[in-house]
C-alpha cells in the first residue's frame, strides 16, 4: 500500500501540475461571440490582453482554482462521476491486472478457505506458551491510529483526468462544457470582452478631440504630430470622396482618428510615457498599420466608383473602431499614461500629450468609474486567503491546536504535520472558499448593469433600501454557505469512506447515500455557516470601504471644480479622511462579538447532529472542544477585520493629489 | 542317588492329587481374581460419558474398553469416577468412594480400580508417580499401574470467545469498575481516577507526566481480586453518577483516561494436564496486561462460564472442549456460545492411554494384546470412525493407528 499510495499521491500533485500548467493556455482561449466588433482583431488579442492584469489574474485565479477543485473532486470520486459523464474507460479494469510468471517462482497461492478441522493432534511451529501468549499486547494504545496516507486514486485515472482536462487527450463533452462555461464565467468576471467594447464606444464618442482638419486654412495639425503629406492627403480625400459620400464628415474623421492614431503610436511620434508592455500589442499594430496603408491605396486609385467609395467609408470606420479599441487598450494595459506629470520635452509633445488627455478623459468620466472600484477586491482576498492560512497554521502547530486535536482524539501527542494539513484543508474548505464566492459573487453583481442602469450589488453598508440589501446578502450568505459546505462534505466524504476498494461508499445505495449526505451536512454544516458569516462581514466591511474612499475622491473632485457636493457625500468624506486605528478596532469587535455568539451555538448543533444516531449529553469534553472552537473563530474574526480594515483604509483607494493645481491628477496609492 | 530317585518317583505319584487340590481353589479365585472393576469417567464426551437419559456409558474409549475386556475374557464392574477421584488414582493409587470429599479427610471407603477408562494422559511423571505408590507401600489395595499403548493423540489447546478481545477486557472493566465498591481490592485496579477540578485548575494544563505513567500492578493480586468479584452472586450496584464529571468545569486540555490495566480470564479443567501450561502462559504474558487462569471443577462448569463470556479462553484437550460446548448449545438454545475455534487446530502433544493395574496378574498384558489386536484388525479405527465420522483423522493420529497395527506374526502371504 505504501508504494502504491505514494505513486497515487506523486501522480495527482503531478496532475494539478499539469492543469495549472495548462490553464493559463486554456484561460486566453475565448469564450465568447465576439460579434463584429472584435472579429477582426480576435487573433491577436488573447483574452489577458483585454484587461489590465490585476483583473485578469483574480479571474484567472479562479479559474485555475475551479478546475483544481473540479480535478479533485473528479479523482476522488473517479468510480461514481467518471461513468456518468462518459469517461468509464479510464478506470482500472476489474480482474487481474497480471498473468503469473512462471509456475515455480510464484508463491503457493493461500488458500482462502480455513483448513478442514481434523481430530487429534496437529503440532505447533513455536512453543505452546509462546503462541498463546502472542498479541496479547493492550488493545487501547496511546499512540494515535496510523490512518490510511494513500490516496487510492489510480495514477492512471489522475493522469488521464488531468490529460483530458488541458485538451492533451480525447476529450469528454461534459467535460469540455463545463470547462467552457468555467472561462466564460471568469471571462466576466474580469469583464473580458465586454470591458473593452464598452471603452472603445466611449472613446469614439469623444472623436472629435482629435479633429485636426479645418474647412479653414487653419493648420493646427502640428498639435497632433501629424505630417504635412498626410494634412494633404486629407484635404485630398475630402475633395475626392464629396461627391460620393452622403456621411462625409463621419468619414473624415474616421480618418483623422485613423491618421493621428497611427502617428502617435504606430509611428511612435508622441512620447508615451507608461510602463506597460507596448510589445505585447505588436502583431495587432502591424495588422492595423497594413489596414491603414491598404485603405489609402484603394482611396488613391484614380476611377473609384460609388460603391469604391462606400467600401472605402467601411473600412475606414471599421479602421476607426480598432484604433480606439487599442487605444483603450494601452490605457487598461497601462501603456500610456496620460495624466503623467513628467514635463514634455517639446511644445508640440505637450500639446499632443494634452490631446491624448482630453481623448481619453472620457474613460475617467465613465460613470462606471474603473479607478474607483476596481481597487479592494484582490487585496481583500489575498488578505483574507493569508490570515486565514496563516492563523490556521499558527493554531495547528502551537499549543492551542495541539490541546485541542488531542482532546479530540484523547491522545497526548499527535503529528504536528497530520495536524496542519487536516487544519488548512479544513480552513481552506470553509473560510477561504466562502470568502472566494462571496467576493466574486460581489464583483459579477457590481460588473453586471440592470436595466434601470443601476449596479446590481447593492452596498451591503450603506443601503437604500431593505429590500435590496436583504435579499442580497441572503443569497450571498447561501452561495457561500452551500459551496463551503459541499466542498467541505466531498472531502470528508472522499476521506472516510472512499479510499479503500472496499469502502462502504461504492456499495451504498441510494437512500443510505443520502442519509449519510444528510449527516454530513448536519454536522459539517455549522462550520460552515460561521465561514460563510466571515465572508458576509468582509463584504459588508469591503462596501464600507469603498462607499467612502468614491465619495472621498468624488468630494475632492467636485470641490476642485467647485461643484456642489451632497451633504451625504461630504460626511463620508470626512468619515475618510478621520479614519483611524479606532474605526479598525470597531470592526475587530464586531466580528469577535459575532463570532462569540455563533461558534458556540454552531458547535452546539455540530453536536447535536453527531450524537443523533448514539444521543449522549452534552459533557465537560463537548464544552472544552466549545472553548477552543469559540477562540479559534474570534482570534480569527479579529486578525482578519483588522488587517482588512487597515488595508482597505491605507492602501486601497486613490487619494486626491496633494498638489491642487491639477484636480483630475489621481494617483494610485496602492498597490495590487 | 536311590533317595532322590524314591522321591521323584513320590512326587510324580503325589503329583495328580495335588493338581486336582490346585485346580478347586483356582476355579473360585479365578472367578474372583478374573473379575476387572472399571473406573470410568461420565463427563468426558466424545471420550467417554454417562448418558443422563439412559444411564448407559457410551463414547469411544468406553467401546474401546469393553471390547479389549471382552477379548481378554475378563468380567467387569464398572464404577463411575469423577475428575478429583482420577486425579487422586494417579497420585495417590486409591480414591475416595465419596466423591465430594477430599482424599485426606474421606471417612467414606477408600477404594481403588484395576482399569481406568478415560483419556488420561501419559506423561513421564504420571509414569514416576506409578513406581513410587508402589515403593512406599501405604498398605492394603494400593495397586501398581502401567500405562496401555497410546490410543488417541489430542490436541491441547483452546477455544476463543468469538468476539475481540477488546469488548472482552471493556466489559469485564465496566463490571469490575461497578463492583469496586463491593470488593475493596479492585479499586486501585479499576477506580483509581483523579480528581475532578474545582475552581479555575480546568484552566490550568495537567501534568503530563500524569499520564505517562504505567500502572503498577501487582497482577497476581488483582487476578485473585477479579476471580472472586467475578464468582459473587451479589447483585451488580447502580452506576453512581455522582463519579460522572459534570459540563462545568469544562475539559479543555486533552487527559486521556490512565492506561486502563486490561485483565482476561483463561479457564482450564482442575487437574488436566494443560493447566500448569496455562498458568505458566499467565505468567510469561506480556506485563501490560493481565491473564487470570481459573481453575474449573468440570467441563460442564467450566463450558458455562466460557458460554457465558465468563473466560475468554478455554483451555483443554480441544476434543473434549469441542464437545462440550456443542453440549451446552443443544441443552441452551438460547446460548449460540460464539466460539473461535480457530486456534485449536494446533495444540500441545497429549498422548491418551488407559490406566492399567498391574497387580492383577496377566490383566495387563492380556488387556494391551486385545488392544493390539483391536488395533490391528482394525476395530478402533472403526469404532473412530464410527463415532467421529465426520471429522478426519489428523495426520499424526492416523500415524498413531497405522504404527499400532503391529504384524500379526503369523505366515503370510504378503509376508
Amino acid at each position: 500500500m505504501s508504494t502504491d499510495g505514494m505513486h497515487d499521491i506523486v501522480a495527482l500533485f503531478f496532475g494539478v501540475g499539469i492543469i495549472i500548467a495548462f490553464s493559463h493556455e486554456r484561460f486566453n482561449r475565448i469564450s465568447y461571440e465576439t460579434g463584429k466588433r472584435l472579429d477582426r482583431l480576435v487573433s491577436f488579442l488573447t483574452p489577458d490582453k483585454l484587461r489590465a492584469r490585476r483583473q485578469v489574474t483574480y479571474a484567472y485565479f479562479i479559474y485555475t482554482l475551479s478546475l483544481i477543485i473540479l480535478y479533485l473532486i473528479l479523482c476522488g470520486y473517479a468510480e461514481i462521476l467518471l461513468p456518468l459523464i462518459g469517461g468509464q474507460n479510464l478506470l482500472p479494469e476489474i480482474g487481474a491486472s497480471t498473468l503469473p510468471s512462471e509456475a515455480s517462482t510464484s508463491p503457493p497461492p493461500a488458500s482462502d478457505t480455513t483448513p478442514e478441522p481434523t481430530t487429534g493432534f496437529a503440532p505447533m511451529e513455536s512453543s505452546a506458551i509462546e503462541f498463546w501468549i502472542a498479541n496479547l499486547e493492550p488493545t487501547v494504545s496511546s499512540e494515535p491510529v496510523e490512518t490510511n496516507s494513500g490516496v487510492n486514486i489510480a495514477p492512471e485515472v489522475s493522469m488521464g483526468l488531468a490529460l483530458i482536462m488541458v485538451g492533451l487527450a480525447p476529450s469528454i463533452k461534459a467535460l469540455v462544457r463545463v470547462d467552457e462555461w468555467l472561462r466564460m464565467f471568469a471571462h466576466r468576471v474580469a469583464g473580458i470582452p465586454t470591458w473593452v467594447i464598452d471603452t472603445s464606444d466611449a472613446l469614439r464618442s469623444n472623436a472629435k478631440v482629435l479633429r485636426f482638419f479645418t474647412d479653414s486654412e487653419a493648420d493646427n495639425s502640428s498639435e497632433y504630430l501629424i505630417s504635412e503629406p498626410e494634412r494633404k492627403r486629407v484635404i485630398d480625400l475630402h475633395a475626392k470622396a464629396k461627391p460620393f459620400l452622403g456621411n462625409l464628415d463621419d468619414f473624415i474623421l474616421n480618418i483623422e482618428v485613423i491618421l493621428v492614431a497611427s502617428a502617435w503610436f504606430l509611428d511612435e511620434k508622441l512620447r508615451i510615457t507608461g510602463t506597460g508592455d507596448k510589445n505585447r500589442f505588436e502583431e495587432i499594430e502591424n495588422e492595423l498599420r497594413r489596414r491603414k496603408n491598404e485603405l489609402f491605396s484603394n482611396a488613391n486609385s484614380p476611377d473609384l466608383s460609388h460603391e469604391g467609395w462606400e467600401a472605402v467609408a467601411t473600412a475606414a470606420d471599421e479602421l476607426a473602431s480598432d484604433f480606439c479599441v487599442l487605444i483603450a487598450l494601452y490605457d487598461e494595459q497601462d501603456v500610456i499614461h496620460p495624466y503623467d506629470q513628467r514635463p514634455a520635452p517639446t511644445e508640440s509633445q505637450r500639446r499632443a500629450r494634452d490631446r491624448l488627455r482630453q481623448f481619453v478623459d472620457v474613460l475617467y468620466k465613465n460613470k462606471t468609474e474603473p479607478l474607483m472600484q476596481r481597487r479592494g477586491n484582490n487585496l481583500a482576498l489575498f488578505w483574507t486567503l493569508a490570515i486565514v492560512l496563516s492563523w490556521t497554521v499558527a493554531w495547528a502547530v502551537l499549543w492551542p491546536g495541539q490541546a485541542e486535536f488531542n482532546l479530540i482524539w484523547d491522545t497526548l501527542s499527535s503529528d504536528t504535520y497530520r495536524r496542519i494539513r487536516l487544519y488548512s484543508v479544513n480552513a481552506f474548505n470553509t473560510y477561504c472558499i466562502a470568502t472566494i464566492v462571496a467576493i466574486t459573487f460581489r464583483w459579477v453583481r457590481m460588473t453586471s448593469v440592470a436595466e434601470d442602469g443601476q449596479r446590481k450589488w447593492e452596498n451591503m453598508r450603506y443601503p437604500n433600501h431593505w429590500t435590496r440589501w436583504l435579499p442580497q446578502a441572503l443569497s450571498l450568505f447561501s452561495i457561500a454557505f452551500l459551496v463551503s459546505t459541499a466542498l467541505n462534505i466531498a472531502v470528508q466524504l472522499w476521506l472516510t469512506e472512499t479510499r479503500t476498494p472496499e469502502a462502504e461508499a461504492w456499495r451504498m445505495t441510494f437512500e443510505e447515500f443520502i442519509i449519510s449526505i444528510r449527516w454530513r451536512f448536519e454536522y459539517m454544516g455549522p462550520i460552515s455557516f460561521r465561514a460563510a458569516c466571515l465572508a458576509l462581514l468582509v463584504t459588508v466591511l469591503l462596501d464600507a470601504r469603498q462607499r467612502l474612499w468614491t465619495d472621498a475622491g468624488r468630494y475632492e473632485q467636485k470641490q476642485l471644480k467647485r461643484h456642489k457636493s451632497s451633504d451625504q457625500m461630504k460626511s463620508n468624506a470626512k468619515t475618510w479622511r478621520d479614519l483611524s486605528l479606532l474605526d479598525s478596532l470597531s470592526w475587530v469587535a464586531v466580528g469577535a462579538l459575532m463570532m462569540l455568539i455563533i461558534t458556540p451555538v454552531m458547535r452546539y448543533l455540530s453536536f447535536l447532529a453527531a450524537t443523533q444516531d448514539y444521543p449522549r449529553d452534552f459533557d465537560h469534553i463537548d464544552a472544552g472542544l466549545m472553548i477552543w472552537a469559540t477562540l479559534y473563530t474570534v482570534v480569527l474574526a479579529a486578525l482578519v477585520m483588522f488587517c482588512l480594515s487597515e488595508v482597505l483604509t491605507r492602501r486601497a483607494f486613490y487619494r486626491a493629489s496633494k498638489d491642487p493645481a491639477d484636480g483630475r491628477v489621481l494617483e494610485a496609492a496602492g498597490e495590487e | 542317588m536311590k533317595a532322590s530317585v524314591w522321591i521323584s518317583l513320590l512326587s510324580l505319584a503325589c503329583l495328580p492329587a495335588l493338581a486336582f487340590g490346585q485346580d478347586i481353589q483356582l476355579e473360585t479365585a479365578v472367578k474372583e481374581d478374573r473379575k476387572i472393576i472399571m473406573g470410568a469417567r461420565t463427563d468426558v464426551p466424545p471420550f467417554i460419558w454417562k448418558d443422563k437419559r439412559t444411564q448407559k456409558y457410551r463414547g469411544l474409549f468406553w467401546d474401546i474398553c469393553v471390547e479389549a475386556l471382552v477379548r481378554s475374557n475378563r468380567p467387569f464392574e464398572t464404577v463411575p469416577i469423577s475428575a478429583g477421584q482420577r486425579s487422586d488414582l494417579l497420585s495417590k493409587g486409591s480414591y475416595c468412594t465419596e466423591d465430594g470429599e477430599t482424599y485426606d479427610t474421606c471417612t467414606a471407603e477408600i477404594a481403588t480400580v484395576e482399569l481406568l477408562c478415560d483419556p488420561t494422559t501419559v506423561n513421564l511423571k504420571r509414569m514416576q508417580t506409578f513406581s513410587e505408590i508402589d515403593n512406599e507401600d501405604q498398605g492394603e489395595g494400593l495397586h501398581r499401574f502401567v500405562f496401555s499403548p497410546i490410543l488417541y493423540l489430542a490436541n491441547g489447546s483452546y477455544f476463543q470467545l468469538g468476539y475481540p478481545r477488546r469488548v472482552f477486557r471493556e466489559q469485564l472493566a465496566t463490571t469490575l469498575k461497578l463492583r469496586c465498591t463491593q470488593f475493596p481490592e479492585l479499586k486501585p485496579v479499576f477506580c483509581g481516577e483523579r480528581e475532578h477540578p474545582t475552581g479555575w485548575e480546568w484552566l490550568r494544563r495537567p501534568d503530563t507526566e500524569l499520564f505517562a505513567q504505567k500502572p503498577s500492578i501487582d497482577w497476581t493480586t488483582a487476578c485473585d481480586a477479579i476471580l472472586e468479584a467475578m464468582a459473587t452472586d451479589k447483585d451488580l450496584p447502580e452506576n453512581t453518577e455522582d463519579q460522572e464529571r459534570k459540563v462545568w468545569p469544562p475539559q479543555i486540555w486533552p487527559e486521556p483516561d490512565p492506561v486502563k490495566p486490561e485483565f482476561e480470564i483463561w479457564g482450564y479443567l482442575e487437574g488436566s494436564t494443560i493447566g500448569p501450561s496455562v498458568v505458566k502462559a499467565a505468567e510469561l504474558a506480556p506485563s501490560s496486561i493481565g491473564i487470570c487462569p481459573q481453575a474449573f471443577d468440570s467441563h460442564t462448569l467450566a463450558t458455562e462460564a466460557f458460554c457465558n463470556g465468563k473466560i475468554y479462553r478455554y483451555f483443554g484437550d480441544v476434543d473434549l472442549v469441542r464437545a462440550a460446548v456443542n453440549a451446552y448449545r443443544s441443552n441452551n438454545t438460547d446460548n449460540e456460545c460464539p466460539a473461535d475455534e480457530t486456534p485449536s487446530s494446533r495444540g500441545t502433544y497429549e498422548p491418551y492411554a488407559l490406566v492399567l493395574s498391574n497387580e492383577k496378574r496377566g490383566f495387563a498384558e492380556d488387556f494391551t494384546l486385545a488392544l493390539y489386536s483391536m488395533f490391528t484388525d482394525g476395530t478402533i479405527a472403526q469404532m473412530f470412525d464410527g463415532r467421529f465420522g465426520e471429522r478426519r483423522r489428523s495426520q499424526y493420529l492416523e500415524t498413531l493407528f497405522r504404527i499400532n497395527s503391529i504384524p500379526t506374526g503369523e505366515a503370510n502371504i504378503e509376508e
